[in-house]
């Protein structure tokens, strides 16, 4: 048939996220979009796809990561990871207290991994 | 004029001489070959397929022919060429017609890139296209064929062109390719319907094609909107089962399946959310057609 373009396609799900490794949350760390204007996104039932024109990979994020990036994208500045906990209590129904804290930390290391988000300098 | 129009000499002359420019959907396609199976492929699967007039421009020259080697009498071989070039290892010559099928699938796919290409089936019933996207060994060209035969149009069993300008999906009917097992349940799901012989042992195992239904190729210019994603998934004894799907896996399901998603770029991106967006979206498990089909029509009357 031929081969298909080699393209990256992720997920960022929550589940991942909600993972076991420990993390100690600190309000120090501040982060931000990475070239959001790069960014092409659709949401769909809480899901998010983004495409990003950088790379042309295209990213399926759960709920929590997702509301993660928009709230950065929205802010437009900088935030650390309190900020975002505070701004997403309503988007993290499934996470409270420190596990919301742990979720978020979580979110923005797969979102750096992703190359989504990076940590302020 | 069609191909059946063309007495089989005259078929075969062509053929073998100067080639046939045989329009499937959007495209002509020049095709030469003097082996015996696809003429004879040719003359039953594309009977309905407009001739071009000569002068008419061709997408793609294709030649299916035996190498001039020793191979074309020892451990016989069949060499695909576009173009005059060959992008493939040659095969058995009993596999000349699969291999023509599976050739003009890599022109397209690799080619075509006006459209976003997706690796589907898809099928049409009032104005709205039914994409079955999924990996090999899920059922979709069973289901295809199946859906086909009881009132669905057929668009495709392989490949779905979507225009970026209209986001509608245009249609390419060809030879519907069943595989193994498949080909048994559709001979007995469609008893109407023309079939290939068998071609064994081949990398796909056994491969046999069903010729598209007349009434489907003369409709080859009426294109059709985004209707439904469903994603098929073949189990068996499984109860037919039909779940939504979040539009978001949808997305990524017709991304993962895209020939030339990431030529398309942002537009790609774009025009994919647009076909996710005008679409009611599902998971769907079968193992019988007949509780199957029912499932599908359905969908029509939501």
């Amino acid at each position: 048939m031929g081969s298909r373009p080699d393209r990256r396609v992720s997920a960022v799900d929550d589940a991942a996220v909600a993972g076991t490794a420990s993390f100690i949350v600190s309000s120090a760390p501040r982060w931000r979009a990475a070239s959001p204007n790069d960014l092409s996104w659709r949401c769909w039932d809480d899901e998010l796809v983004v495409f990003d024109q950088r790379t042309g990979d295209t990213h399926h994020l759960g709920t929590l990561s997702g509301s993660v990036l928009l709230a950065l994208i929205e802010a437009g500045s900088p935030l650390a990871a309190a900020s975002l906990m505070h701004d997403l209590l309503d988007a993290a129904e499934e996470h409270q207290g420190p596990d919301l804290a742990l979720a978020i930390d979580n979110a923005l290391r797969c979102l750096e991994g992703a190359g989504l988000v990076i940590p302020d300098a | 004029m069609i191909v059946a129009d063309l007495p089989m000499e005259e078929l075969a002359r062509r053929l073998t001489g100067p080639g046939l420019p045989v329009r499937t959907g959007p495209l002509l396609t020049r095709i030469q070959s003097p082996l015996p199976a696809v003429v004879q492929g040719i003359g039953l699967h594309y009977s309905h397929h407009a001739i071009a007039d000569e002068v008419d421009f061709c997408d793609f020259h294709v030649r299916v022919a035996a190498p001039r080697s020793l191979r074309r009498w020892f451990a016989p071989q069949v060499h695909f060429h576009v173009d005059g070039n060959p992008p493939f290892l040659p095969l058995p010559l009993e596999q000349a017609f699969p291999m023509l099928e599976w050739g003009l699938n890599w022109c397209v796919s690799s080619h075509c890139h006006q459209y976003l290409i997706i690796h589907t089936a898809i099928v049409e019933h009032s104005g709205r296209a039914l994409l079955l996207p999924a990996p090999p060994g899920a059922g979709k060209s069973t289901l295809c064929a199946g859906l086909i035969s009881r009132g669905w149009r057929l668009l495709s069993d392989e490949l779905a062109l979507i225009d970026p300008g209209t986001g509608n999906l245009v249609p390419l009917p060809r030879p519907v390719s069943l595989k193994n097992r498949s080909i048994d349940v559709i001979r007995d799901f469609a008893q109407d319907a023309a079939f290939s012989a068998i071609v064994r042992d081949t990398t796909k195992g056994s491969v046999a094609h069903m010729r598209p239904p007349a009434k489907h190729v003369v409709r080859s210019k009426e294109e059709a909107r985004p209707g439904w994603i469903v994603i098929p998934r073949y189990r068996p004894e499984a109860r037919a089962s039909l779940t939504p799907l979040p539009k978001a896996r949808a997305f990524m399901q017709l991304a993962d399946n895209a020939f030339n998603y990431a030529l398309h770029g942002r537009a790609g991106f774009d025009l994919l959310a647009r076909i996710v967006d005008a679409c009611s979206c599902y998971e769907f498990t079968y193992s019988s057609l007949d509780e199957a089909i029912p499932v599908f029509h359905g969908l029509v009357h939501l």
